[in-house]
């Protein structure tokens, strides 16, 4: 196929097909597929231009850039591969136009879907908006109502605002009439509290008055009283005079009847005249009593008035005694206290006779002190007499003296001038000496002064021997301690070399001991081994002898259950034997290579650990086949029946080293695990696991 | 599903802690976990392999591993290490030759990477036997005092009388629930 094309391209153009080399810099369709037998990649040979495309087709070979050489099979596989690229391209183009047009079909279901969709919002939002507008049809008609009766309202507020006005220019006109009325009644206020004043003034300078008044009054009633008093004494008199006038002129009237009667009768009247003379004498007589009695009733009449104003009187001084009793109980008030006062006083008064008392026991003892002193004093007079005395005695002898002393002073005198004189000869022998002594010392003076330099000179030298003194210690003091660090180092070596010393021996006798002891536990071994050895087979033939006697065989057969556990036992001990000589044979090889020289390498513990199980396990070759087969049983089998998610998890590592697998067959296994036990994982596929 | 199930389980409560009982064959370790689950002695053969339970303690929940302390599958117990939380170390005290390798075991054991935050319950078993070393003894021959920067303790049981268990599965539990 390719080679067709280029025969067309040269028809066409009558040149070669152009080279396809691959471009260093670029993207190279050899790197890109990774294969060199990829056609593309075909170059022509330039040095070799009689290849000619039909040559090359007679014979069914090209050739490639690098020297490989395509043959007519390589290029029919080639031919096939692109049919078959050619053929998968149109599958692929088929599936696309397929998948584009259900796409499109779907958008445009989506599409006719949507707009359905849009339509019906369309309707509801249309009759949501024809609804709206009713609303707010009904909404304004409802304002304009509310408009109308807004305007209403505004009216009605302004008459009532008029009305407001008036009423309140009413009010104020009342106002300020009722201020002026209030102004004038203020201002007459103010006069009749000034006429209250003048009037309380007033008052005040008539108090006193009153009570002239109501003395005044007092006088007045008692003159009154007086004066009615004897009133009525001359009325009682005069009443009685009068009625003493009466009685006489009653008298005198009965007296001339009956001496008129008597003249009548001595004129010869008879009886009966004399007995009716009498009888009339007796009716005034009678009548006059009468008389009488009216006058007692006016009498008593006239008593009951007194009595009544008597009474007046009685209940005006009752009054009086009342006022009278208010002063006396003021005047009891007051005696009360002044009885009170008097009382303070009293105390006061003991307090002060206790002063008082005290003062003069203070008196009595101070006038004792003062007897004491007085005595004392005393006594001082008689030494100040006996002290004068002494003075006496005392300025004598200071006269006696004064006149030694004149003596003295005299002879001192005397002395003085000697002295004097005596003076007078030094001063001349010291002038002579000062002389002499001068040149002396200025000769000294400069003989110390040389002596001071000499010394002064000595001094420096000592000095510096003395400095020189001190290095020397210093350093034979560093070397010292230089000697002691020697001597403690050399101490500590030669410690440590005993130590070391000390330590090779004990290893020694250690390792010695270690021998003795691993041959003395091999001796007890192969002893313990021979016995059993032994008693086993001592045993055995007494088995078979004794298989005969069927009777003593079950009692034997006791003997051997015991025996035979008691084999047991040796044989676990025996095992435990075992794994303390390996241990110890260990710790000997361990001992011996650090005793060597510790050169050798320390195996790690955990190493170590499995070195000693696989020595274990070596030993006990026997059982240990069986023991890992039943173990690997066990848990493989427990890994397959495991219904916990976790627990298969965990032992996935147990089976993985049990099964010696590796980290990738492992890691298949986890997944493998998490998978069955989730719902909703991938299922891990074993090819993933191979590369990576 | 059954990841499904645990994922609800761990909405609902804590995680499981995970537990390990280890030591020598024949220590004990087998009783133990069931003495723990079912409260009752049962009847044990050598376990060449392992044993897994859920224990429920205070309700606290254990998954409690019981691994074979044959000399020969030892080497195995490393394969269970990861995501530990505590380890109940099991020795006999009666076996007194043996306590050596023992501590040699538990040696090994915690020097592991992945053990390094377990906590460690030591109990020294069948201290119902007659001449069995004490829990002193059996601390000093397993140089307990040398162990470091690890939350342990010791206890004395008995996993045939069912002794001893109750005051470690105390302790335990509230050494995990402190560490939280």
């Amino acid at each position: 196929m390719f080679n067709s094309m280029k025969n067309q391209f040269r028809e066409k153009t009558g040149k070669d097909l152009p080279k396809f080399t691959p471009q260093k810099g670029g993207l190279s369709r050899q790197s890109r597929q990774g294969s060199e037998s990829s056609v593309c990649s075909l170059v022509l040979d330039p040095q070799q231009p009689s290849v000619s495309p039909s040559m090359s087709q007679d014979l069914h070979q090209l050739k490639l850039p690098d020297g490989k050489v395509l043959t007519n099979k390589d290029v029919n596989l080639l031919t096939k591969k692109e049919d078959e690229w050619r053929q998968r391209l149109e599958k692929k183009e088929t599936e696309w136009q397929k998948k584009i047009e259900k796409r499109e079909t779907e958008i445009i279901s989506e599409w006719t879907a949507k707009e359905e969709a849009w339509r019906k919002t369309e309707q509801t939002l249309t009759e949501d908006l024809l609804k709206q507008t009713n609303e707010l049809r009904d909404a304004l008609t409802t304002a304009e109502e509310f408009k109308r009766k807004v305007a209403q309202y505004q009216e009605e507020r302004d008459t009532l605002e008029g009305f407001q006005t008036q009423e309140i220019s009413k009010i104020k006109h009342l106002l300020l009439a009722k201020e002026k009325e209030c102004s004038e009644v203020a201002a007459n206020l103010k006069e009749m509290s000034a006429m209250v004043d003048s009037l309380k003034v007033e008052v005040s300078r008539l108090r006193p008055f009153e009570e002239q008044v109501s003395n005044f009054q007092d006088d007045l009633e008692m003159l009154r009283h007086t004066s009615e008093k004897e009133r009525w004494n001359l009325s009682s008199k005069l009443a009685q005079s009068e009625e003493q006038v009466r009685h006489l002129t009653d008298r005198v009237a009965v007296l001339t009847r009956r001496s008129e009667s008597d003249a009548g009768l001595a004129a010869a009247l008879p009886a009966d005249d004399r007995v009716q003379a009498l009888l009339g004498e007796r009716a005034l007589l009678e009548r006059r009593l009468e008389e009488a009695h009216v006058h007692l009733t006016d009498i008593k009449a006239s008593w009951s008035a007194q009595i009544a104003s008597l009474e007046t009187q009685v209940g005006r001084l009752s009054r009086q005694a009342g006022e009278e009793g208010a002063e006396r109980r003021l005047a009891e008030a007051k005696v009360a206290e002044l009885e009170a006062k008097l009382e303070e006083e009293v105390k006061e008064r003991e307090r002060l006779n206790g002063r008082v008392s005290k003062l003069s026991e203070e008196c009595a003892s101070l006038s004792n002190d003062l007897k004491a002193a007085n005595s004392q004093v005393a006594l001082k007079d008689a030494d100040v007499s006996e002290l004068s005395k002494k003075m006496h005695d005392l300025e004598a002898t200071c006269e006696m003296l004064r006149n030694k002393k004149k003596d003295l002073q005299m002879k001192c005198d005397a002395e003085m001038e000697k002295v004097r004189k005596l003076e007078d000869e030094i001063e001349q022998i010291n002038n002579n000496v000062i002389g002499v002594l001068s040149e002396d010392k200025l000769r000294l003076e400069n003989e110390l002064r040389i002596e001071k330099e000499k010394w002064k000179a000595a001094d420096d030298e000592l000095a510096r021997e003395r400095s020189a003194k001190d290095e020397a210690l210093l350093r034979n003091a560093q070397i010292s301690q230089e000697v002691n660090i020697a001597q403690q180092s050399l101490r500590q070596q030669q410690t440590e070399v005993d130590d070391l010393v000390k330590k090779s021996a004990s290893l020694e006798s250690q390792i010695k001991d270690k021998d003795e002891e691993l041959s003395k536990a091999l001796e007890n071994n192969m002893a313990a081994r021979d016995e059993l050895k032994g008693q086993i087979q001592q045993l055995q033939e007494e088995l078979n002898s004794k298989k005969a006697e069927e009777e003593v065989e079950k009692g034997l057969r006791a003997k051997i259950a015991d025996l035979e556990e008691q084999t047991t036992e040796k044989n676990k001990s025996i095992r435990v034997l075992q794994q303390k000589l390996s241990d110890m044979k260990k710790t000997l090889q361990k001992e011996l290579k650090t005793a060597d020289n510790g050169a050798a390498e320390l195996i790690t513990n955990h190493t170590n650990h499995h070195v000693n199980n696989v020595s274990i396990v070596k030993q006990n070759s026997n059982p240990d086949p069986e023991v890992g087969h039943l173990y690997m049983k066990n848990v493989i089998m427990k890994f397959l029946t495991s219904r916990e998610y976790e627990v298969a998890l965990q032992l996935t590592k147990a089976v993985a080293t049990l099964l010696k697998l590796s980290h990738e067959e492992e890691s298949l296994l986890k997944d493998t695990v998490a998978w069955r036990m989730s719902w909703f994982r991938t299922k891990p596929r074993p090819e993933d696991y191979i590369h990576s | 599903m059954g990841g499904l199930f645990s994922y609800f389980r761990n909405l609902l409560g804590s995680r499981e802690m995970r537990i390990l009982i280890l030591g020598l064959d024949g220590a004990g370790k087998t009783t133990i976990l069931y003495r723990l689950q079912v409260g009752e002695v049962v009847t044990t053969i050598p376990t060449i392999g392992f044993n897994v339970e859920q224990v429920t303690y205070k309700n606290l929940k254990f998954q409690v591993w019981d691994l074979g302390g044959q000399t020969s599958i030892r080497p195995y117990w490393r394969c269970y290490y990861s995501n530990t939380d505590a380890i109940i170390y099991v020795v006999d005290s009666a076996d007194k030759d043996r306590i050596g390798i023992s501590k040699d075991e538990l040696y090994y054991m915690l020097k592991e990477e992945e053990l390094q935050g377990a906590i460690l319950v030591v109990l020294a078993n069948k201290q119902d036997m007659e001449g069995c070393l004490s829990v002193a003894e059996v601390h000093q021959a397993l140089g307990l005092d040398a162990l470091k920067n690890r939350t342990f303790q010791i206890f004395k049981t008995s996993a045939v009388k069912g002794d001893g268990l109750d005051p470690a599965m105390d302790w335990l539990s509230n050494a995990l629930q402190n560490r939280k």
